[in-house]
This record gives C-alpha cells, sequence and structure tokens, in this order.
C-alpha cells in the first residue's frame, strides 16, 4: 500500500468518527428536548387541574405567621354559600353562617401565640369539611 | 515735585494691586465653588448610605420571623444556642446573643423580663428575629403557654370519670377532661348563639372544637383538661 493511501484512508477513518460523533450528539439533544417539553407540559397539566381543585375555604388575609402588634385582626376568606365557618382560639369562639362567598369578621388576638383553628362546614354534605390553622404572633416589639 | 509723587505713587499702587485684588478674588470664588462642589459629594454620599440603612432595615424586618416550639436541647444555652422544636416537628436552632437578645414571660396579656437561666427544656418558646434556614438570630425570646386548638368528633362519653375521647380530623385521639374551669358552650342549631352546657349534654357523634393546653407534666400522651370547647350538635346535620 502507498504512504498516501494510507493517509487517505486513516483521513477517511478520522472524518468518520468526528461525523457520527456530532450525529448522536444531535441525536441525544433532539431527546432531551422532547423529554423536556413533555415534562413542562405534565407540571403544566398538573398546575391547571391543581388550580381548578375546588377548596371550600380559603383564607386571604391575615398571612400564617404574621408578627402583629394589636388586639384584633381581621380574618378575611372565601368559602362555599351557606357554609358554616367555626373560628376557635385559646380565647373566642365564633360561629358564623356566610351567605355569599366571601366572608370577613374581627377576631381578638391575646398577647403572644394565637393558634386560631378555622373549619368550614358546606352546606351541601357532598362537599367535605375544610380546616385551616394560622397561627398570629401579637407582640409589641416594633 | 512733592504735589505730584504722593498722586502718582497712590496711582501706581492702586494700580499694581488691582490684579492682586482681582486674582484674590477669582481664588476665593473658585475655593467657594470648590467647597460646595465638595459638600455636594458629601451631601449625596450621606443620601446614598441613608438609603442603604434603610433598605438594611426594611430587609431585615421583611426577613423578621416568629418560630414557636418546645425547648429540646438546653445544654448549649451558656453558650448561646439552644434548640426548639415546633408542633409540626421541625428544629429550629436558636441563637441568644446576651447582649441583643430580650427574654421575657408572658404574663396574660403582658409581659415580664426574665433572665436566660429561667428557660427550661420543654419550655415553649416562641422566638422572633431574622430566620436564614433553620437558625433564628433571637432578638425576642417570648416563654409561653402551649395552647392545641383542634376539632373532632366525640367517639366515647365517659360519665364516671367525666372524660370524653375525641378523634380529630387529623386523626389522632385525644382524651379530654372535663374540670369545673373548662367552659362548654353548644351551638343552637336555629340561632348560632352558643349557649353554655354541662357535661351531660356531650353525645357521641357530636362535632367539637375544643382547645387544651399543654404543660408538658401530663401523665398520658394526648390527654388534657379541656379550657374551652364547643359542641356542634348532630342534629345540625340532620336538619
Amino acid at each position: 500500500m502507498k504512504k498516501e493511501t494510507g493517509i487517505a484512508v486513516f483521513l477517511g477513518i478520522v472524518v468518520g468518527v468526528i461525523v457520527a460523533s456530532v450525529l448522536v450528539w444531535q441525536s441525544r439533544q433532539n431527546q432531551l428536548h422532547q423529554a423536556k417539553t413533555i415534562g413542562n407540559t405534565q407540571v403544566a397539566t398538573h398546575a391547571a387541574a391543581f388550580s381548578d381543585t375546588f377548596e371550600t375555604l380559603a383564607i386571604s388575609q391575615p398571612e400564617n405567621g404574621a408578627i402583629i402588634n394589636g388586639k384584633t385582626i381581621t380574618i378575611k376568606g372565601k368559602v362555599n354559600k351557606g357554609s358554616l365557618i367555626v373560628i376557635q382560639s385559646p380565647i373566642k369562639n365564633v360561629v358564623l353562617k356566610n351567605d355569599a362567598e366571601e366572608f370577613s369578621t374581627d377576631f381578638p388576638l391575646a398577647f403572644g401565640e394565637n393558634v386560631i383553628h378555622l373549619v368550614a362546614y358546606p352546606s351541601d354534605p357532598q362537599l367535605t369539611t375544610q380546616e385551616k390553622d394560622l397561627k398570629i404572633y401579637n407582640l409589641d416589639e416594633q | 515735585m512733592n504735589k505730584l509723587t504722593v498722586p502718582v505713587l497712590i496711582t501706581l499702587f492702586t494700580v499694581s494691586t488691582l490684579p492682586f485684588a482681582v486674582h484674590a478674588q477669582t481664588k476665593k470664588a473658585s475655593t467657594s465653588a470648590v467647597a460646595s462642589s465638595s459638600a455636594s459629594v458629601e451631601d449625596q454620599d450621606v443620601k446614598a448610605l441613608r438609603e442603604k440603612v434603610a433598605s438594611k432595615v426594611a430587609e431585615l424586618r421583611k426577613n423578621q420571623k416568629a418560630v414557636a416550639g418546645n425547648v429540646t436541647d438546653i445544654t448549649t444555652l451558656a453558650a448561646g444556642t439552644i434548640k426548639i422544636k415546633t408542633p409540626e416537628d421541625i428544629e429550629y436552632i436558636v441563637k441568644i446573643d446576651d447582649s441583643l437578645t430580650k427574654l421575657f414571660q408572658v404574663v396574660g396579656n403582658s409581659k415580664k423580663e426574665i433572665k436566660k437561666s429561667a428557660v427550661q427544656k420543654n419550655a415553649y418558646l416562641l422566638v422572633t428575629g431574622p430566620l436564614i434556614d433553620k437558625t433564628i438570630q433571637a432578638n425576642y425570646v417570648y416563654q409561653d403557654d402551649q395552647y392545641i386548638v383542634k376539632s373532632g368528633k366525640i367517639t366515647e362519653v365517659n360519665k364516671d370519670d367525666y372524660y370524653v375521647k375525641v378523634i380529630s380530623s387529623d386523626k389522632d385521639n385525644y382524651t379530654l377532661d372535663v374540670q369545673t374551669k373548662s367552659q362548654l358552650v353548644m351551638m343552637n342549631i336555629k340561632t348560632l348563639d352558643q349557649e353554655k352546657v354541662g357535661f351531660s349534654k356531650l353525645k357521641e357523634g357530636d362535632t367539637v372544637h375544643f382547645v387544651v393546653r399543654r404543660t408538658g407534666t401530663e401523665t398520658e400522651p394526648n390527654r388534657y383538661s379541656i379550657e374551652r370547647m364547643l359542641v356542634i350538635p348532630q342534629e345540625y346535620y340532620q336538619k
């Protein structure tokens, strides 16, 4: 075999290996991209399903763990129409029935930690009772 | 000659000093401008520093959190660190700085300053300060009573020993002793008013909302004295 032929064969092999590597790498990238897209779609679908889940009690105010300085707070939230709402803390029980979806009530606070347990009993027996717990800290350190 | 000498000298003196006066005036004005410029730069620096401090304070306030739990480890209190565990089983390291941290005992609706040595194992502490990960740099520590507020259904009424057994909505079983100080009320199913009731009105199957105080000296797990209990009679759901 001539020297030139040997060089040509060697170069051919090198170029072949490079082309093959590039093709493999591109193929893997395409697969990864597809997997990512599918993953995101699944997450998005799950998030949409979660946001569609019906909740019979949602508290918009106050934020759990809030540190405040005051004798009362206003509790605001949403329940199913006609729900019986029970709010209890170590110093007070409040019972109210809501004809609207949104509710708002003033609630007294003790000094220190206030563990507030909220329960909504929907008027529709098909719906389940929902509970929320709030911890509000009434402190005068500001 | 004598008559001319004086005016000539005065004129020469005036003319010769004029450039100096002008020069001095310019120099003075320039110094003033430099001073003014320097003051302005200083003002800007002070303003920037103030804004930086205000932003830092706002950031620290925003990061100000409160955590509450029972003291689990007090062995390193002298070194300024204790561990607490929340009712949700999350453990926090509390850093106590002798010169910065203030400790109080909550007494009713007020507080009384206490010494660090007054903190005991199992005490329920409420700690406020900047929280980073699971470590809180305590600004204030309050030793307080721990209350449990739950709801559930009565599964047993023991009329001999004056207690009720309750299964909570999170499937925990409680034995609740009714004491003379316990505040028992029942919801009127028509008016929703809360009416005082005695132990004899409690029935199996009633829904109850209860508050108990955890002292840490309980002899039986999940057995407490009732502080307050609201009963929602079964008849409410049968309307």
